[in-house]
């Protein structure tokens, strides 16, 4: 009888190491959500990923690497990486004024070098290639994803100082923008061929927002009209939660997406709090989960498979972990308040995503330039919104 | 013949395997190892998590399986070894103190 009774007490043993161990590791890898993100200030993580990608952008050889590895998998997140840098260093700069004058200069040549790529290239030089299987619904064809983007990095910028050569580059966009989603019955404009996004059609909305309180323009009328219209036609049936996707006759084409509700849910905050709030729950039921203290988002809702993206990060099979909706979750995390399970998320992040620092410089290994970015705009996002949402109050009041 | 030689292979191959010893054994090779790959730098390999590459000059594949390598390790030696080591500690106490073996010469 000794070696049952041995393998039964060595199974044993390793049973209850095993549920000691793993309910504990996540002690090891909280940091407290301070280090991650500070009502006031720069926390230490943003000050650590700030340091990096700042430090990018004095390399050009460096950076090349980066935009290089991006562009080979998905040309969209060159755009992106540098749309998050220039929305978190103005967040940084409203935080921290004293060191505004370099987050200004980098906003400055992330904003040129975008332009400049746009008129040397083209609409089609962020998109994947699939943009050019067909021809656009609108023509002349336009990039609702570039527009958007380039137009809330130059209100950004203009909301940290005002730069009187933008002013005319954000106007003449977003009356672009304005012109084209009106044309649809579901008030958006396409990214790609018939294709218009949730995500990209509520940035665009964020830039007319600030565009109203950096100017004096009033666009409240159409921005009511097109929550109004969302809400009855962009809605997912099951999850209650925004499509991500759908034609510009308003046919779906993708349900809720984990890569895309946590940044919409953010957006939203700046043109309907309670909507906003309403889609974080909803958005936190369907793809946020947690175990043992950490946290993670599914790229499908909970309640339901939905497509999967082509362009996607790989997802880690079983607990359905998807990188970049985990990513993206920091953002609804951070926006919301939702100190649970952003503390959670950050302890997933030092556990999973392997962070490597040297010389101050803080970058995730298993991410890349662009999820750097995501995870920075969380630690700082903020002021911006509040700013905004200010001017709006004290311009209804003196209407 | 011996009760050694009555014991079922499997259980004597288990009885082998588990002693705090070879737990503890275990362990720390799985620690060496993970020492060895994050040293020789396959932790910017990890980078496929992501869906791009961890280095400059390495080839997709190579550099997903030298990730896939890290990662393996790397909760080797952050996951298994750890309770490898709490249970090695549980079983020299179940067999010092608990075990009816332990009034055996």
């Amino acid at each position: 009888m000794r070696c049952p009774n041995k393998f039964v007490a060595g199974s044993a043993a390793l049973a209850l190491a095993a549920v000691i161990w793993i309910s504990c590791l996540h002690f090891f890898f909280a940091n407290g959500l301070v280090a991650f993100r500070q009502g006031n200030g720069l926390s230490r993580k943003a000050q650590q990923l700030a340091a990096r990608h700042l430090g990018l952008w004095t390399n050009p050889n460096q950076r090349q690497q980066e935009v290089d590895r991006m562009r080979a998998r998905n040309p969209e997140w060159d755009l992106m990486a540098g749309s998050f840098l220039v929305w978190s260093l103005a967040e940084m700069g409203l935080r921290n004024p004293s060191a505004k004058a370099a987050y200004l200069k980098t906003m400055d040549q992330i904003i040129e070098e975008t332009l400049h790529l746009e008129r040397e290239h083209g609409i089609y030089y962020f998109l994947m290639p699939v943009a050019k299987d067909r021809p656009y619904v609108m023509q002349p064809a336009r990039n609702q994803f570039l527009d958007g983007e380039s137009a809330l990095m130059l209100a950004s910028r203009r909301s940290l100082e005002e730069k009187p050569g933008y002013q005319p580059l954000l106007r003449e966009r977003i009356d672009l923008m304005l012109a084209r989603m009106q044309l649809s019955p579901v008030l958006s404009a396409e990214s790609y061929p018939d294709t218009c996004w949730t995500f990209d059609n509520l940035i665009s909305l964020c830039a007319v927002r600030l565009a109203d309180g950096l100017d004096g323009t009033d666009h409240s009328r159409f921005l009511h009209q097109w929550l109004t219209m969302a809400k009855l036609k962009l809605m997912d049936q099951r999850t209650g939660l925004l499509l991500t996707s759908y034609t510009t006759a308003g046919r779906p084409l993708k349900g809720p997406e984990g890569s895309s509700v946590w940044m919409v849910a953010h957006c939203l905050r700046l043109l309907d709090e309670d909507f906003a709030r309403d889609q974080y729950q909803r958005a936190r039921k369907e793809f946020g989960r947690t175990l043992a203290g950490f946290a993670w988002s599914r790229k499908c809702p909970g309640s339901g498979q939905g497509p999967l993206n082509k362009d996607a990060n790989p997802t880690i099979p079983f607990l359905e972990i998807s990188a970049g909706a985990s990513g993206m979750a920091f953002i609804g995390a951070s926006s919301f308040g939702d100190a649970g399970y952003l503390t959670a998320l950050a302890a997933t992040l030092d556990f999973s995503a392997f962070p490597s620092l040297k010389e101050g410089r803080l970058k995730y290994c298993a991410s890349n330039q662009v999820g750097d970015a995501v995870l920075l705009y969380a630690t700082v996002l903020g002021p911006l919104w509040e700013k905004t949402k200010d001017q709006r109050r004290a311009s209804d009041a003196n209407k | 013949m011996t009760n050694k030689s009555i014991k079922p292979p499997s259980a004597a191959r288990s009885s082998g395997w588990i002693s705090p010893h070879s737990f503890l054994s275990v362990a720390v090779t799985l620690s060496v190892f993970f020492m060895l790959v994050h040293l020789v730098g396959f932790r910017e390999h990890t980078a496929f998590l992501s869906g791009t590459t961890g280095a400059v000059g390495v080839g997709t594949r190579l550099s997903t399986f030298y990730g896939v390598i890290y990662i393996l390790l790397y909760l080797g030696c952050v996951v298994i070894a750890p309770i490898l080591v709490l249970a090695a500690g549980m079983l020299a106490f179940w067999q010092k103190f608990l075990s009816p073996d332990k009034h055996l010469p």
